[in-house]
């Protein structure tokens, strides 16, 4: 997956042995700073509770690894708890994420929730369009117009293909894309 | 921000009623079918993971997937088997709850 946003562009390999667990390789350069970072993640599914018509999940995801910042090199880790829940026309997802990366980054923490409607309810095969509100909050940001940022956003996705494309509060734009392989 | 509306509007628009072609779940089985019904089934990303797997089984001719019903129907090649068990290993391994199968 490929995420471009106001605060990084980050390139993401994850591979998934099973539905519970995937890791990987994660690549990210900070927009605003000289820092970036190279982290191996790995995510673990907490729990899962199914639905005829509705799936919700608790995920765990940890990283470690390197952040470069100008001449500066630290250890870099972050923790974070992620839960989503959607139906076919409803989503609502949540994250909380910590980083610390020694001298670069001394501890930080900021938190990511979405709701979502799809105007449609389409089928497998079909083209599924969602319409999405992220909300972000960074308690750290110096910027005040940064701590509390909204994107609406859409999302498109079929079959093994995903993009979303949104523009925040700050006119900043935002484009992901996921390929499943 | 008026642009964006107007393209939100536009895609959704462009994006409604496509055909759904591999949502073709049958009233009645024939002898070479297996209903499948399963819980948490409502997003590609996670079905596309089921169409992979049993498409992968060298039983499975066909894979028809129908968010409507959390259907899975197979299409099974001539004197090939494919297991109750081999089935529920594919859909609990995807992270599906497994709710029946049905052979005619």
């Amino acid at each position: 997956m490929q995420n471009n946003n106001w605060e990084h562009s980050r390139l993401h390999l994850h591979y998934s042995p099973d539905y519970k667990h995937s890791v990987g390789i994660v690549l990210e350069n900070e927009n605003d700073t000289n820092r970036y970072n190279t982290n191996l993640q790995f995510n673990y599914l907490l729990d899962r509770q199914n639905t005829d018509n509705s799936q919700a999940n608790a995920y765990l995801k940890m990283a470690a690894g390197i952040a470069f910042d100008g001449d500066e090199k630290e250890p870099n880790t972050s923790i974070a708890i992620a839960g989503d829940w959607e139906t076919r026309r409803y989503f609502i997802s949540y994250e909380a994420i910590g980083d610390y990366a020694g001298d670069i980054d001394n501890g930080s923490f900021h938190q990511y929730g979405r709701v979502g409607v799809a105007p449609y309810v389409a089928n497998y095969g079909n083209i599924h369009t969602w319409l999405m509100l992220q909300v972000e909050h960074h308690p750290e940001e110096l910027n005040d117009d940064d701590q509390l940022i909204a994107t609406p956003l859409i999302r498109l996705f079929r079959g093994d293909y995903l993009a979303e494309l949104g523009i925040n509060t700050n006119g900043d734009a935002m484009f992901n894309w996921y390929v499943r392989f | 921000m008026n642009k964006l509306l107007l393209t939100l509007f536009l895609l959704t628009a462009c994006t409604q009623n496509q055909p759904a072609p591999n949502n073709q779940i049958p009233q009645q089985l024939s002898d070479n079918q297996i209903l499948i019904t399963t819980q948490g089934m409502v997003c590609d990303f996670c079905a596309s993971g089921l169409e992979r797997l049993f498409g992968y089984h060298d039983a499975v001719n066909n894979v028809a997937i129908d968010f409507d019903t959390g259907s899975v129907l197979l299409n099974i090649h001539p004197n090939k088997i494919i297991t109750d068990d081999a089935i529920k290993d594919v859909i609990t391994g995807n992270g599906f709850d497994l709710v029946s199968i049905k052979r005619d």
